[in-house]
């Protein structure tokens, strides 16, 4: 999780920016020709890829911003910019799943006539975008939600333009037209629990749940471990974006103990044994009222 | 609900947010029964919109209820911020819906449909007093919840545009003027946009842990630092738990070096917090031989991959 991790941010944003840039410019050439051709496949195709441009940008603007440093207002640091872009990812692409689900069905009910040589040519092109755009993601996917949701959604698209070459070519020889909507509810189908996963683990850290990886118990267990630990309260671990866990916890010192010592000890154990770079230890003679609480 | 909490977003029942719900469900069937007996297309794309007003009402009171489950081994804060993400949610889709009627007007305009007749006036009155009704409803839970809000949002947005329905509608058929339907869902889109962008801020700041509102970190930071028994502060975070309740950490550096003499410290400093700043949870760190940082606001970000030599 350290050693790797120097220039992460700074390569993601880098390859995001090129990714953003080659499906800006084909987003365009696929309008310029839907307008030129006459074409609404073509600009149906272009309102995806423009929620792809979107997504990256979004990414791309969440990095930025969440290496910004701290303040007086948000003394956590911007990181977790980049978990609200991840989620507005994820409600984008429902949107879009949704969509073309109902289009689907009313084209199923009411099949339009598909031109199939010019979707071949776009899709094709469109494919070979998403899969460069893909390849510049892949590294950066599992450790940010947020390249994760942009990756999600690049990779939805070229899923699309699989499809939509399937399609063509069936259409081609076949002359069934009705092959395009089922193609579009299978792409649907296809990408929703995907982006469901992902609103789900954005969700688990807007609530500030304990990260994925960590477990409450084994926290709390270490803490106790510790000599002239007394007692372990109000423990709480959280993440603020996805790799940046924060963690505060009450300890009952006894008699003998050192609380300085135990303080140092406690903040080093967490950091080395889970990789919690922020604690905040509050120590204590006698465990203080909190300890009834609901807390767990 | 446990007495000691203040929960401004209480004052509402669930009892009505499940009517609203029911209510809004309900005229979605008929619409769709009635749309498919009359064999009108709009009176179904009414229906769809009556069901996204009944999903972002649904979404809003799921969210309420998840959001009173106690603190477990997962959520260790409590569930409370489940409400900011539906709030979220709820507010992002608004925009969309904004956008896509927007879309839709331009269209229409572009290639003009014919009007079904008063049919359609009629099923847009019959919408706007439903959704005036579950309006009524959910108002005083809006007044002090973003969640609730955010959900009423839709509901305003809906009742507007069958406003726009009954007007557009009326002007097209004994004026055919088709600029009416445009002008009204581009007014109206607007306002629902501009609604939804206003409350934005503060939902993404609440969800960025960021120091709430009505609390200001230098007020806080002196009021620590003038506590009796505290020599220096540093690394301090406020943030919000939920939207009604705000969590605090911080270093004291206390003026005598003993674990026993800073429990007095430490109770002074909850007691001022809770009663001054209505912060019930704090986490206070003794640096007792001041082995600390010294920043008031640490350096984050602290993630790895952030290099501080610059």
């Amino acid at each position: 999780m350290s050693a790797g991790h120097d220039h992460t941010a700074g390569a993601n944003s880098k390859r995001l920016m090129i990714a953003l840039a080659m499906t800006g410019t084909f987003l365009i050439a696929e309008v310029v020709g839907a307008i030129v051709f006459n074409s609404l496949a073509l600009l149906s195709d272009a309102a995806h890829m423009l929620t792809d441009a979107a997504a990256l940008a979004i990414a791309l603007a969440a990095i930025k911003i969440g290496q910004r440093p701290a303040d007086d207002v948000r003394t956590f640091g911007y990181r977790r910019f980049e978990i609200l872009a991840a989620a507005f990812n994820a409600l984008l692409l429902f949107a879009v799943a949704g969509y073309v689900l109902w289009e689907g069905i009313a084209r199923f009910l009411e099949p339009a006539e598909v031109q199939s040589t010019g979707m071949l040519i776009v899709a094709a092109i469109g494919l070979v975008i998403n899969l460069i755009a893909m390849r510049l993601l892949t590294s950066g996917k599992e450790a940010s939600l947020n390249i994760k949701g942009a990756y999600l959604e690049v990779w939805a698209d070229m899923l699309g333009s699989i499809g939509v070459i399937g399609g063509a070519i069936v259409i081609m020889f076949t002359g069934w037209d009705w092959i395009d909507p089922i193609i579009a509810i299978a792409i649907g189908l296809w990408v929703l629990p995907r982006t469901w996963i992902l609103l789900r683990d954005t969700t688990r850290i807007l609530l500030e749940g304990v990260p994925p990886g960590i477990k409450l118990e084994e926290v709390r267990s270490g803490l106790a471990a510790l000599a002239d630990v007394d007692d372990v309260h109000d423990l709480h671990v959280w993440s603020l974006s996805s790799d940046d866990v924060n963690a505060s916890v009450h300890l009952a010192i006894a008699p003998q103990g050192n609380a300085e010592s135990i303080r140092i000890a406690a903040t080093q154990m967490l950091s080395e044994r889970f990789e919690i770079a922020h604690a905040t230890i509050q120590t204590e003679r006698e465990a203080c009222e909190d300890r009834t609480r609901l807390h767990p | 609900m446990s007495a000691g909490h203040d929960h401004g977003s209480e004052n509402m029942s669930d009892l009505r947010l499940v009517w609203a719900v029911i209510v809004n469900v309900v005229l979605t069937f008929a619409q769709i029964a009635g749309g498919v007996i009359s064999g009108s297309l709009s009176l179904i794309a009414d229906a769809l919109h009556n069901f996204s007003d009944a999903a972002a009402l649904a979404l809003a009171l799921f969210a309420r209820r998840v959001g009173r489950r106690p603190a477990d081994k997962l959520m260790t804060f409590g569930y409370g911020r489940a409400e900011l993400v539906a709030a979220l949610i709820n507010l992002t889709t608004l925009i969309i819906v904004g956008l896509y009627l927007i879309v839709e007007a331009v269209n229409r305009f572009i290639d003009p449909q014919p009007i079904e007749g008063w049919t359609v006036v009629i099923v847009a009155g019959v919408a706007l007093i439903v959704d005036v009704i579950t309006a009524v409803m959910v108002y005083s839970g809006s007044k002090d919840s973003l969640n609730i809000k955010a959900a009423f949002l839709h509901n305003v947005s809906d009742a507007l545009a069958s406003v726009g329905v009954i007007v557009a509608g009326t002007l097209i058929i004994l004026y055919d003027l088709y600029v009416a339907d445009l002008v009204m869902t581009l007014i109206i889109a607007a306002y629902v946009i501009y609604q939804g962008f206003s409350i934005m801020p503060r939902t993404i700041r609440l969800l960025m842990g960021a120091v709430p509102d009505d609390i200001e970190f230098d007020r806080i930071v002196q009021a620590l630092s003038a506590t009796a028994g505290v020599k220096a502060i540093h690394h301090v975070h406020v943030w919000s738990l939920h939207e009604h309740q705000s969590a605090l950490e911080a270093h004291l550096v206390p003026e005598e070096n003993a674990l026993e003499a800073f429990e007095n410290v430490k109770s002074r400093v909850r007691d001022m917090l809770s009663q001054e700043f209505s912060i019930h949870h704090a986490t206070l760190e003794a640096c007792l031989e001041g082995e600390c940082e010294d920043r008031i606001v640490p350096s984050h970000p602290n993630a790895p991959q952030h290099d501080h030599e610059h």
